[in-house]
C-alpha cells in the first residue's frame, strides 16, 4: 500500500502539475513583503501578485543588488557551476552507495555490515559544514591542494585562457581540448563533490540495504535459488533490480538533499554557485534574489522528480504512466495554465480571472465540507480536532506546554496509585516485552552506543549550571559575551590542566574563539539550545502530522488530495532553503523565528509518512471489523489507526531529534537564529571557521563534534528502536 | 530416487532452538507420485527445503542423511547442489505470483534455467537449425537501459552542437543510428534456439499462445497461467523429480483440478518422481500412489493411498481423516436440516480430532 501511495503521488507529478499552483500558495505573503519594501504597498496585493507572476514566466525575475545585475542573468551562469558540482556528487554518491548497500545486505549482521552501517550513519550524522571544514583544514595546512574557487585564476585567465561557452568547466576544457585545464577543474571539484556526495551517499546506502533485505526475503528469491543459480547471480540478477525500484523513487529526494547541501558546501569552498550566491543575498536581505532562488530550487526539484517518475515507470513493468488523474486535478491544472496565459496578455483581466477562480474554488470547498457535515453531523469533531491541535501547538510554542506536561505527570501518578491493582496485572506482559527489548538492545552494540550518547548529552544539558557555572555578573546564562569579565582571544585548549589559580587567561578548557568566547561553556549551554529547539519542533511537528496525517489518510479521497497538494508545496522546496527564505524574508533573526521556520519545514514530511501509514492501515481487516461493529470514525482513528502508526512515529521522531539539530546548526553556522553571542553549536563552528588558516583547529572541531555526537546518538537510537519495535525482526 | 534418512532440522529463534524435524524417514521411488500430508507447522515444507538446502538463514540441518540416486548429498558442495536444484530436482511453490520475479519476463525467467541446465541442448538445436543461440536483444528487453542510453546520447549531441563541436557528437549519433537500425536489421532474424526452447517448455504445460506468454510479465497472467509457468520452469531443466509444495493452495477449485491433472499427465509422460506436499487429503486421494502422514516433525504413518483411506493404522491419521467434513447424502433434502446435520457432524469430528491430538501430545 505504501508503494501505491508513493506511485500515485509521483504520477500526479508526472501528469505535469505546473509551477503555477505552487507559486500561488507560497509566494503571496513573501511577495507581500517584497513589494512592501520596494514600492511601499501602493497597489492592492492581488494586482502585485499577478504582476509578479507575469515577471516569473517572462524571466523578468527582478534585479539583485548584491551582485549588481539581473537575477535571471545571475541564475543563468551560476546555475551551471552548481549543476556541475551536484551532478558529479550525485554520480559519485549513487555509484558508490548502491554497491555498498547491496554488499551490506548480503553480509547482514556481520562486521562488514556493521562497518558500512556505521559509515552510512556517520554520513547522515556529521554536519556537512563540519566535514567540509575538516577537509579544508587538512588540505590547506598539509598539502598545496587548491581548495577554493572553481579554477586556478592564473591558469585560466592569464597564462592560457580558453573560451568558456557552457560554463561547465569540465566540458569546456574538453571542448577546447586542453588537458591541464581539465585536470585543474577536476582538482577543484573533488573536495566539494566529496563533501556533497557523502551526505546523500549515506541515505542511499541505508535505503538500498533496507530494500535489499526486504527483497531477499521474497519468494522469488527462493525460486531463483531453486533453479540452481549461484548466490551472486541471485543477488545481482534477481535481487538488485527489484530493490532498485523503491530506491529510485527516493533519488529525487536525494537530489533535493544535494541542493540543500550545496548551500553550505559552496559557502565554505567559495564555489561561485547558486548556493553561495543565495547566502550572500540572504545576509543582505536581497529579497528578489532570495525569492528567485527559492522558486528556482523548487523548479529543479519538480524536474528531478519528473525524471525519476519516468525512470520508475521504465524500471517497474507493473507501473504504467498516465493513470490517476481526477477531473478536479485536470480542472485545477488547466485553470492555472489559462491563468498564466491571461497574465501574459492583460494584468487586469488576470486579476479578475484569478479572483473568480479563487472565489469559486473556495466556495466549492466550503459547500462540499458543509454538505458533508450536514449529512453526517457526527463528523463535526474533525473541525474541533483541528482547533484542538492548533491550541496544543500554540501551548507548546508559548511555553505553556511544560505546565501541561508537569500537570499530566502528576495526574498520571495519581492514576497509577489509585488503580494500582489493575496496573499491576497489566504489568506482566509489559515486563515480558521489556525483557525482550533489553535482550534486543544487548544484541545490538550500536543501539547501546546511541543510548549512551543520548543519555550523556541529555545529562550535559540537565547539569549545565554545575558543569559550567555562569559568571556571577551574567544576566542570561545563554549569552557567552558576559561569561568572563575579560575575554581572551584564540586561547588554545588546556583540557584538564587548567586550574582556578592560573587565572582566566588559562581557564579555557577547550580553547576560546576570536571574541574570547569559552568553547567549553558554549558547548555545555548550547546543548540546552539544541534540546529546547529539537523537542519543541519535534513535538509540534509530530502533533500536527499525527492529526492531519491520520485524518487525511483515513478518509482518503478529496480531503486527502487537498492535504497532499499542500504538503507537496512545502516539500518541493528544499528544507534548508525554505527555512532560510522564511527567516530572511521576515527579517526576524531570533531563535523563536528559527523554530517556526523549522516547524514549517518539517511537518509536511511527517504528515506524509503518517498519512501513508494510515492509508495502509485503513485497508486492513481489523479496521473493517471495527467499522462493522459500529465504532465511530473518531474511535477508529484514535483507537486503531494511530496506535498502529506509533512505531513509525516514534522512530521518525527519534531520528528527527538528531536531524533538527543538524538543521539548526547549519542555520546557526550561516549566521541565522538568535543573537550573535547565543550559546549555539553551529554558531561556535562558524566562529572557528575563520581561524582555520592559522591552524587553530579547536575553534571548529569541538562544537562540530558535539553536533555530530548528538545526531549520531539519536540516529543510532532511532535505528535500534525500529529494530526492536518491528515484530518481523524477531526470529 | 530420493531417500531421506533420520533428517533433523532446527531453527534458532529468540525463544530458543525449535526442532522442526525430529528424524524424518522418506523414500521416493522413480516414477511415483508421493504425497506428504500433515497440518500446518508439521514440517512438510521444511523437509523438502532441507533436502535442497533452501532453508532460511536461521534454519540448519543437524542430523541425518539425504540420498539422491544413492549419492549422499547431505554435505555436498554448493556447486553440486546448484546442479541438483533445477537440473535433477525441480520445485514449485505455493503462491505463483510471489514466486515469480515481477520485473523479468517469462521468457527471461525460463531462459535462465535453460541456460543453466540445458546448455548442450540449446547449442545442438542452434547448430541443427542454423539459428543463433540467443538474440542480441538483451538490453532491449529492459527499456530503462535503452531509455537512459538514448537520453544520454541526445543530451551529449545537443551539448556538442551547442558548443559548435559537431565532430564530437558523431559517435553518439552513430549509437542512436544503430539503435534504430537494429530493429530493422533484426526484423527477419528467426527466433533464437533459446526462444524456441522456452516456447516448447511453455507448450508442454498446455499453455495457449506460448509465444505471447513468453513475452509477458508475471502480473499480466492469471493465477492458473502463473502456476503453469512455474511448472514449465521447474521442468525446463529436464529434472527427474518434481517437488510440489502445496501447488494448488492459492488457486480456486477448478484451476486446482486442472493443475493436478497437468502434474499427473506430465508425470506419466516423463515417468518422473513427484513429491506432492499438501494439507488437502482430497488432493492426495485423487493424485497420489503412496502417502506419508507427518505430525510434529515426524512421519507417523506411511502407506499406499488405499490403505490410508480404508485402514489407517495410526491414531493421528484416523483423527485427521475423521476431520474431513462429509456431505450427508442420505438426509432428507431440507436445507435447514441438512445444514444443521452438517455442522454438527463436522464440529464433532473436529472435536474428536483435537482430542486425539491432545492425547498424542500428552504421550
Amino acid at each position: 500500500m505504501l508503494g501505491v501511495t508513493v506511485i500515485t503521488f509521483y504520477l500526479s507529478y508526472g501528469m505535469g502539475d505546473p509551477l503555477a499552483p505552487y507559486v500561488t500558495e507560497r509566494t503571496t505573503p513573501e511577495q507581500y513583503e517584497m513589494l512592501a519594501e520596494k514600492h511601499g504597498l501602493n497597489e492592492p496585493i492581488h494586482v502585485q501578485y499577478v504582476t509578479y507572476l507575469r515577471g516569473v514566466i517572462t524571466f523578468d525575475w527582478g534585479y539583485s543588488e548584491v551582485v549588481n545585475e539581473d537575477v535571471s542573468e545571475a541564475l543563468r551562469y551560476r546555475f551551471a557551476a552548481t549543476l556541475e558540482l551536484s551532478i558529479l556528487a550525485f554520480i559519485v554518491a549513487v555509484a558508490t552507495a548502491i554497491p555498498l548497500g547491496i554488499f551490506s545486505s548480503i553480509r547482514q549482521n556481520r562486521w562488514e555490515d556493521h562497518g558500512i552501517r556505521l559509515f552510512a550513519l556517520f554520513g547522515s550524522a556529521i554536519p556537512i559544514f563540519w566535514f567540509a571544514l575538516f577537509l579544508q583544514y587538512f588540505f590547506t595546512l598539509y598539502t598545496d591542494w587548491q581548495i577554493s574557487l572553481r579554477y586556478d585564476p592564473i591558469l585560466w585567465e592569464i597564462t592560457d585562457p580558453i573560451e568558456i561557452k557552457t560554463n561547465f568547466l569540465l566540458i569546456d576544457s574538453i571542448a577546447a581540448g586542453s588537458w591541464p585545464h581539465f585536470i585543474d577543474a577536476l582538482k577543484h571539484m573533488i573536495l566539494p563533490a566529496t563533501v556533497l556526495a557523502y551526505g546523500s551517499m549515506a541515505t542511499i546506502i541505508r535505503l538500498m540495504r533496507g530494500n535489499m533485505l526486504d527483497v531477499l526475503g521474497q519468494d522469488y528469491i527462493r525460486t531463483a535459488k531453486s533453479k540452481g543459480l549461484s548466490e551472486n547471480q541471485v543477488t545481482y540478477k534477481h535481487g538488485a533490480p527489484n530493490a532498485m525500484i523503491p530506491t529510485v523513487t527516493l533519488l529525487g529526494m536525494g537530489f533535493a538533499g544535494l541542493i540543500n547541501g550545496s548551500v553550505l558546501t559552496e559557502t565554505i569552498f567559495t564555489w561561485p554557485g547558486l548556493g553561495a550566491w543565495a547566502i550572500t543575498a540572504m545576509r543582505s536581505l536581497d529579497v528578489s534574489a532570495i525569492l528567485a532562488y527559492t522558486l528556482f530550487s523548487a523548479f529543479l526539484y519538480i524536474i528531478a522528480n519528473l525524471i525519476v517518475d519516468i525512470l520508475y515507470a521504465f524500471l517497474d513493468p507493473r507501473v504504467e504512466l498516465g493513470g490517476h488523474s481526477s477531473i478536479a486535478e485536470i480542472l485545477v491544472v488547466s485553470l492555472s495554465i489559462l491563468m498564466l496565459i491571461i497574465t501574459l496578455i492583460n494584468i487586469d483581466a488576470a486579476v479578475w480571472f484569478g479572483f473568480l477562480i479563487l472565489v469559486s474554488l473556495s466556495g466549492l470547498t466550503i459547500y462540499s465540507i458543509s454538505k458533508r457535515m450536514i449529512e453526517n453531523p457526527e463528523d463535526a469533531w474533525v473541525i474541533f480536532l483541528f482547533a484542538g491541535t492548533m491550541f496544543v501547538v500554540w501551548s507548546i510554542l508559548s511555553g505553556f506546554f511544560m505546565t501541561i506536561i508537569y500537570s499530566s505527570l502528576i495526574v498520571y501518578t495519581g492514576y497509577l496509585i489509585y488503580y494500582w491493582q489493575d496496573v499491576k496485572e497489566g504489568l506482566g506482559p509489559k515486563l515480558d516485552e521489556f525483557k525482550r527489548s533489553s535482550y534486543q538492545i544487548k544484541k545490538n552494540p550500536l543501539t547501546i552506543l546511541g543510548l549512551i550518547l543520548v543519555i550523556s548529552l541529555l545529562s550535559i544539558a540537565l547539569f549545565a549550571p554545575w558543569l559550567a557555572p555562569p559568571a556571577e555578573t551574567q544576566r542570561d546564562p545563554m549569552r557567552m559575551e558576559e561569561h568572563f569579565e575579560y575575554n581572551f582571544n584564540h586561547q588554545p585548549p588546556c583540557y584538564f590542566s587548567c586550574t582556578a589559580e592560573s587565572g582566566e587567561e588559562d581557564g579555557y578548557i577547550l580553547g576560546s574563539t576570536d571574541r574570547g568566547y569559552d568553547i567549553y561553556y558554549g558547548i555545555v549551554w548550547g546543548s540546552r539550545t539544541s534540546l529546547d529547539v529539537a523537542v519543541k519542533v519535534v513535538f509540534t511537528g509530530t502533533f500536527i502530522a499525527a492529526v492531519i496525517g491520520a485524518v487525511s489518510g483515513y478518509y482518503g479521497g478529496r480531503i486527502d488530495d487537498i492535504v497532499m497538494r499542500i504538503t507537496d508545496v512545502f516539500i518541493a522546496i528544499p528544507g534548508l532553503v525554505l527555512a532560510l527564505a522564511i527567516i530572511a524574508v521576515t527579517g526576524d533573526n531570533s531563535i523563536e523565528m528559527l523554530m517556526y521556520a523549522l516547524i514549517i519545514v518539517w511537518w509536511p514530511g511527517f504528515t506524509r509518512i503518517i498519512r501513508a501509514e494510515a492509508l495502509r492501515i485503513r485497508k486492513l481487516p481489523y479496521i473493517e471489523a471495527a467499522k462493522a461493529s459500529g465504532a465511530s470514525d473518531f474511535r477508529i482513528i484514535f483507537q486503531h489507526v494511530l496506535p498502529n502508526c506509533i512505531t513509525s512515529i516514534i522512530v521518525i521522531a527519534t531520528m528527527d531529534m538528531g536531524g533538527i539539530v543538524l538543521s539548526l546548526a547549519a542555520l546557526g553556522f550561516l549566521g541565522f537564529g538568535g543573537g550573535p553571542d547565543l550559546a549555539e553549536w553551529g554558531k561556535l563552528v562558524s566562529f572557528g571557521q575563520d581561524d582555520i588558516l592559522t591552524g587553530e583547529w579547536w575553534g571548529f572541531f569541538f562544537p562540530g563534534l558535539a553536533i555530530a555526537l548528538w545526531a549520531l546518538g539519536f540516529y543510532l537510537l532511532g535505528d535500534g528502536v525500529r529494530d526492536i519495535l518491528d515484530p518481523k525482526q524477531r526470529n | 530416487m530420493l531417500e531421506i534418512k533420520d533428517l533433523k532440522t532446527n531453527f534458532n529463534t529468540y525463544d530458543g532452538v525449535v526442532k522442526a524435524l525430529n528424524g524424518v524417514n522418506l523414500t521416493i521411488k522413480d516414477g511415483e507420485i508421493f504425497g506428504l500430508v500433515g497440518e500446518t507447522g508439521s514440517g512438510k515444507s521444511v523437509t523438502c527445503y532441507s533436502a535442497l538446502k533452501l532453508l532460511p538463514k536461521t534454519g540448519e540441518v543437524v542430523g541425518g542423511n539425504i540420498l539422491l540416486n544413492g549419492e549422499d548429498i547431505t554435505h555436498a558442495s554448493e556447486d553440486r547442489l546448484r546442479q541438483i536444484r533445477g537440473g535433477e530436482i525441480g520445485i514449485i511453490f505455493q503462491d505463483p505470483l510471489s514466486a515469480l520475479n515481477p520485473v523479468m519476463t517469462v521468457n527471461e525467467q525460463i531462459g535462465e534455467i535453460l541456460l543453466l541446465h540445458q546448455d548442450a541442448e540449446i547449442n545442438k538445436l542452434a547448430s541443427e537449425k542454423g539459428i543463433p543461440v540467443y538474440k542480441s536483444e538483451k538490453w532491449k528487453a529492459s527499456p530503462g537501459v535503452e531509455f537512459t542510453i538514448m537520453a544520454f546520447c541526445i543530451s551529449f549531441i545537443s551539448l556538442f552542437i551547442m558548443l559548435g563541436q559537431f565532430t564530437f557528437s558523431l559517435p553518439f549519433l552513430f549509437v542512436i543510428g544503430m539503435m534504430f537500425l537494429r530493429d530493422y536489421l533484426q526484423r527477419d532474424i528467426p527466433a533464437s534456439a533459446l526462444d524456441l526452447m522456452v516456447i516448447d517448455a511453455l507448450s508442454r504445460v498446455k499453455l495457449p499462445n506460448p509465444k505471447q506468454i513468453a513475452r509477458s510479465y508475471p502480473h499480466e497472467l492469471s493465477g492458473g497461467m502463473q502456476q503453469r509457468v512455474m511448472i514449465a520452469m521447474a521442468l525446463a531443466g529436464k529434472a527427474k523429480m518434481l517437488i510440489a509444495d502445496e501447488p494448488t493452495t492459492a488457486l480456486d477449485v477448478t484451476i486446482q483440478a486442472q493443475i493436478l491433472q497437468l502434474i499427473k499427465d506430465i508425470q506419466k509422460e516423463e515417468n518422473m518422481a513427484v513429491l506432492l506436499i499438501t494439507h488437502d487429503l482430497g488432493v492426495v486421494a485423487e493424485t497420489c500412489e503412496k502417502v506419508a502422514v507427518m505430525y510434529k516433525g515426524k512421519i507417523v504413518e506411511e502407506a499406499s493411498v488405499d490403505q490410508i483411506f480404508t485402514n489407517p493404522r495410526h491414531e493421528y491419521t484416523r483423527a485427521l481423516l475423521s476431520a474431513i467434513p462429509k456431505s450427508e447424502k442420505h438426509l432428507p433434502n431440507l436445507s435447514t436440516n441438512k445444514k444443521s446435520a452438517r455442522t454438527t457432524k463436522s464440529e464433532s469430528s473436529i472435536d474428536d480430532f483435537l482430542k486425539v491430538k491432545k492425547e498424542i501430545i500428552d504421550e
